[in-house]
């Protein structure tokens, strides 16, 4: 049986009279999975801990199997990446950068030279790799972030809040690039967020803290299920619409202002539509039935 | 047309081959830090410093062969004076030298890293803070013998070829070559590690370079007022950390006697052992 990509059981880490995670256990082994809590949650603190970066006080958390302790070193170089604030050399090259690193774990020179050009090249920085990164955009220095924790193909990336400070096009392009990671190029992912968005475009699974305790942990397909069932709230005559629906031929569960309907077809979608004209109900709400992601989030970090 | 054109795959592949260990990491942050420093990959500002303070150390040794090499068809070689500068003094004429090279490389080995926060990224996954700072003394120790132990290598080299008689030469002097070796070695080291030591407390290259400077003139004004306005005697002047490793070269591997040696030795010692202690506490174990 293959071991989880990280394993916690009862890990607790504390910070003088803060304590940034409580016992957490949690187990990840989806191809990317998500970390999703509010500033403070204790996101980054995991992922310290993860690449051994901080001693737990309490528990054991093994990545790939192995426990993670003071002698992680090798365990270290088999994952990638990415941190939060700038980190980059602004007076070198990203070229440079990313051969450096890859030297220093553990890939020859001639390796690290080509891995560097193949991971700017993954990451859409083949064209700038000899400017300086001081030069750099914002957008640009996060795919060198990227690019120098993947150089070394690694097992598992962290990525720490990689869309931070980019705008609406370069974060986009920024969750694309994540999204590869685990699709394409089989590499396990642990990303990091307070913006739900971003990880239910990118992730499998996701893992909800709220301070320091895990208030979730599932698979994005489960917490978001609603299959063909569509829930409609309206605003206005709600007795009308749902006349104006049953003339109609639609049968709907009602609760309050808040219908829920079977829909196989556009025809349904065309009820609801004509309903509402004909009721002079609003439409306040038209979606999956089921709890949205959102919903889910919501309710685990109440 | 070209029947030679090939198409390269530059997809990202996953790598499983060859990895090197840790003494292999700290071989390529030490070789990169001190290529770096030298101004490689740099512009030729970076480059012009270093290359500079590298020419004026072998510029005694180089200048003396010279005149030597002028003067020989005039007179016999025996008459020659080849102890104008003994290998003793050379690492005192180079002092001001090693003294700027430091202020100059040491700082570029470590403040740009702080000020850039690139520590996080070495000691998350690349390396861990010993290694680091094992690269660093490395990087900082390499560069330095080449301006401690080359000058000093070249003139006795030169001096050989100059002689009578080549072998006669050697066979005599044979032994000043580990001397020079390990006074030149233990210079560098000094220099190193207090130089690393100073700078690793800011992330401005000016104000470690000015603070390493500042070191050394501080000492050398205290230790001249002990010794002397102040009566304190000669071995106060084992308290000048620019003139120290010099001092301590010549007394201890050249047999010069004009100072008490015991404070020399512990003074030197003492500072090697504080600079190695500062530089642990300033780059600690995350995890601790």
């Amino acid at each position: 049986m293959t071991a989880p990509v990280i394993e916690a059981t009862g890990v607790s880490v504390r910070f003088g009279s803060v304590q940034a995670l409580d016992a957490v256990d949690v187990r990840v082994d989806a191809p990317a999975t998500g970390l999703l809590g509010a500033n403070g949650a204790g996101k980054s603190t995991l992922m310290k801990a993860v690449l051994g970066l901080l001693q737990p006080q309490a528990g054991t958390l093994r990545v790939f199997g192995e426990e993670v302790g003071a002698g992680a070193h090798e365990l270290r170089r088999r994952i990638g990446y990415m941190p939060e604030h700038d980190c980059l050399p602004l007076e070198m090259a990203a070229s440079d950068l990313v051969v450096h690193l890859a030297q220093l774990r553990g890939l020859p020179r001639r390796v690290a030279i080509r891995r560097a050009s193949e991971a700017l090249f993954v990451v859409g920085l083949e064209e700038e790799r000899s400017r300086l990164i001081g030069t750099y955009s914002t957008g640009m220095r996060q795919r060198a972030k990227l690019a120098q924790a993947i150089v070394h193909s690694p097992e598992l990336v962290i990525l720490d809040e990689p869309t931070n400070g980019l705008d609406p096009a370069g974060r986009g392009e920024m969750l694309e690039l994540v999204r590869r990671l685990s699709r394409e190029l089989g590499i396990s992912v642990l990303m990091s967020s307070h913006v739900l968005d971003d990880i239910q475009r990118t992730c499998d699974a996701v893992v909800v803290l709220r301070d320091g305790r895990v208030a979730a942990s599932e698979r994005i397909s489960q917490l978001a299920a609603g299959g063909d069932t569509m829930a409609v709230r309206v605003t206005g005559d709600a007795t009308a619409f749902a006349a104006a629906l049953a003339a109609r031929g639609q049968v709907a569960e009602r609760d309050g202002e808040t219908f829920t309907l079977h829909v196989d077809g556009d025809p349904v979608l065309d009820a609801i539509r004509d309903a509402a004209a004909e009721s002079g109900a609003g439409i306040t709400r038209l979606g999956p039935a089921g709890r949205s992601l959102e919903d889910a989030v919501i309710e685990a970090m109440e | 047309m070209s029947t030679g054109a090939r198409v390269h795959d530059i997809g990202y592949r996953s790598y499983d081959g060859e990895r090197g260990g840790r003494l292999a990491a700290i071989w390529w942050l030490a070789r990169w830090s001190a290529l770096r420093a030298l101004g490689r990959r740099r512009g030729w500002t970076a480059k012009l410093m270093p290359i500079s303070l590298a020419l004026l150390a072998f510029l005694p040794g180089l200048g003396l062969l010279a005149v030597r090499a002028l003067i020989s068809d005039s007179f016999d070689t025996d008459e020659l004076p080849i102890d104008v500068l003994p290998y003793s003094a050379y690492f005192g004429v180079i002092t001001v030298i090693i003294l700027i090279w430091t202020a100059g490389i040491a700082p570029e080995m470590v403040c740009p890293d702080r000020r850039d926060r690139v520590l996080s990224l070495y000691f998350a996954t690349a390396t861990s803070p010993r290694e680091y700072l094992a690269g660093k003394v490395l990087g900082a120790v390499m560069p330095l013998l080449v301006i401690t132990i080359g000058p000093v290598l070249v003139l006795f080299g030169g001096n050989a070829v100059f002689a009578e008689d080549l072998f006669g030469y050697l066979g005599d002097e044979v032994d000043q070559l580990p001397r020079i070796i390990a006074g030149g070695f233990l210079i560098s080291l000094y220099y190193g590690l207090l130089g690393l030591a100073v700078s690793s407390f800011t992330s401005r290259r000016a104000f470690a370079a000015g603070g390493f400077t500042g070191l050394m003139l501080l000492s050398a004004f205290v230790a001249g007022s002990l010794a002397f306005p102040l009566g304190g005697g000669d071995g106060y002047l084992a308290l000048n950390l620019f003139t120290l490793p010099a001092n301590f070269t010549r007394h201890v591997f050249f047999g010069a006697d004009d100072l008490p040696t015991a404070p020399l030795v512990v003074v030197f010692c003492s500072v090697i052992v504080v600079s190695s202690l500062l530089l642990l506490a300033r780059y600690r174990s995350p995890r601790s």
